[in-house]
């Protein structure tokens, strides 16, 4: 596993990857980018001639290692080994000059509880509210050019957008969701323009085979089965067909039965009992840390023909003294954790260092395109642009 | 004997460090302290002295987000006894099922009791 470092210093609230840009939100407001392809442009001018676009690679262009033409290549031993050698020369950390961070503008929002962008708009959770902010966004700028919209009263720890919905978590308050926010329905059916209230409870949710799973509290997560247009949607900008959900149906339902296979057979009738520490859900997989802090991957599987989801496999993917996981976000194959005093990447049962000290944001990319092997860590001193690589798991095509 | 009594406080607050919540009787649902006795005390009495109550009376505390219980928990609250002569006691609470109010992790952060990051994370519930 390789890890490359580029260190952003400043006091931030939070950081996020988007359209090459490095969005930096502080402290009292203001919002701040970095513009990713120019660093590591000007690195790659800086260094010899050896790491000569591995910077690029790493940081900016992920997608350039998956595919049939890099397997192609790293099939080749000599192109393999000149190229991981070529990373191993490139520097773990660079600190990145203060130059680089300029301001986009002032949003007025700080202490944020959560961030995201979705298509172009900025999201902001707090605990006066959830606001976003459309920002201008050309190649070389992000300017905040219109004032930013308070768009829900209720504390807000977690912002949910895809699938053209945005659900707000709002702890007692609860789950809030507002379908078709940049109407794209016009020609159809029409949603209300508003918040529905979905849930008296919501802690946080995450996409699981393409429905919600609202997490009532840390550890009871309840799914709730999404409906979607029906005619095809496309992007005004891309032309690609995208899902629009216009509404959840029927009553939530418990995924408890996926988690009874990571206990012992004698304590799986006392599971109700035997709470978990944390879980946390990908796409497919869910990730648990019982009291006795052994963290499981349960890998689930969608019943062909039956709207049944099954664990297919329940596996420890480390009892080792971890500590207790406060957040989980996933790169490739592998999990970032966040520890109380640090941050770690878990890979084939190996435990990285990725940041030292308390974190105050994590965010990994693995929708996206470019950075898909990148992690941000916002920490008291700075923000971390970190990049792994693992040539094994490149060769697997699973970066 | 359901614990070891301290007190009065300054406020004239006795308090019951509960045995319960050391790992007495049924252990379901009791989160359990890791601290001594005396520094269980000391952060009840942070909290008496410094008022850090909810609005129902409830008071919540902290160590300076050092860990104060069995799974690592930051915060401890120690709900307002029914009766007025009664001992308060506490216990840790995980955030992500009870959380002190707002104003009042802001006010920690502010006197430096608890980090930013650690503010965060009580709002967000993660602690």
């Amino acid at each position: 596993m390789h890890i490359k470092k580029l260190f952003f210093p400043g006091q931030f609230d939070d950081a996020y990857i988007y359209m090459q840009k490095l969005l930096l939100f502080d402290a009292d407001g203001e919002l701040f980018f970095a513009d990713l392809d120019r660093i590591v442009g000007q690195i790659e001018d800086r260094h010899d001639s050896s790491v000569k676009s591995i910077g690029t690679h790493l940081f900016t262009r992920n997608d350039w290692l998956a595919g049939e033409r890099i397997l192609s290549l790293f099939a080749n031993t000599a192109i393999r080994q000149a190229f991981v050698e070529s990373i191993e020369g490139f520097p773990d950390q660079i600190d990145v000059d203060r130059r680089h961070i300029r301001k986009s503008g002032r949003l007025g929002v700080s202490d944020l509880l959560d961030v995201t962008v979705y298509n172009r708009r900025v999201f902001m959770g707090t605990d006066t509210g959830t606001y976003h902010a459309d920002l201008n966004w050309t190649s070389r700028e992000v300017e905040v050019d219109r004032a930013i919209r308070k768009r829900h009263d209720a504390m807000c720890v977690q912002v949910n957008a895809k699938y053209g919905s945005v659900s707000i978590s709002c702890g007692d308050e609860g789950l809030f969701t507002r379908f078709d926010e940049f109407g794209r329905l016009a020609n159809e059916r029409r949603v209300a323009d508003e918040w529905r209230s979905v849930r008296k409870q919501s802690h946080k949710t995450s996409w699981f085979f393409g429905n919600l799973l609202n997490y009532e509290s840390p550890i009871e997560p309840m799914l709730l089965q999404v409906s979607s247009s029906t005619n095809t949607i496309r992007n005004p900008e891309t032309r690609t067909p995208e899902k629009v959900i216009v509404g959840f149906e029927g009553d939530p339902t418990s995924v408890d039965h996926l988690l009874t296979g990571i206990f012992p057979m004698r304590e799986r009738s006392l599971f109700s009992k035997n709470p978990l520490l944390f879980l946390f859900n990908t796409s497919n997989r869910l990730y648990a840390q019982t009291e006795e802090r052994t963290f499981f991957e349960v890998v689930v599987k969608h019943e062909k023909n039956q709207r049944k989801l099954a664990a297919r496999e329940s596996k420890v993917i480390s009892d080792s003294p971890l500590g207790r996981i406060l957040d989980v976000v996933t790169a490739g194959k592998s999990v970032v954790l966040e520890l109380f005093n640090s941050v770690q990447l878990l890979t084939r049962g190996r435990l990285y260092t990725l940041a030292e000290g308390e974190a105050l944001s994590i965010r990994s990319y693995p929708h996206s395109k470019r950075f898909r092997n990148l992690v941000t860590i916002v920490v008291d001193e700075g923000v971390y642009v970190i990049a792994l690589f693992d040539e094994s798991v490149a060769m697997e095509n699973q970066l | 004997m359901s614990g070891v009594e301290f007190g009065p406080t300054i406020s004239g607050k006795t308090y019951l460090c509960a045995r319960w919540h050391r790992g007495a009787g049924s252990v379901n649902h009791k989160t359990e302290w890791i601290i001594s006795h005396l520094e269980e005390y000391d952060v009840f009495c942070c909290a008496d002295t410094a008022s850090w109550a909810d609005e129902r009376g409830n008071y919540w505390s902290v160590k300076n987000g050092e860990p104060i219980g069995k799974n690592e928990e930051r915060v401890a609250k120690f709900p307002v006894p029914q009766n007025s002569h009664d001992p308060w006691h506490g216990y840790p609470v995980m955030t992500g099922e009870d959380k002190p109010p707002i104003p009042l992790i802001d006010q920690w952060e502010a006197g430096s009791h608890i980090s930013r990051s650690m503010a965060k994370r009580i709002k967000k519930g993660k602690v």
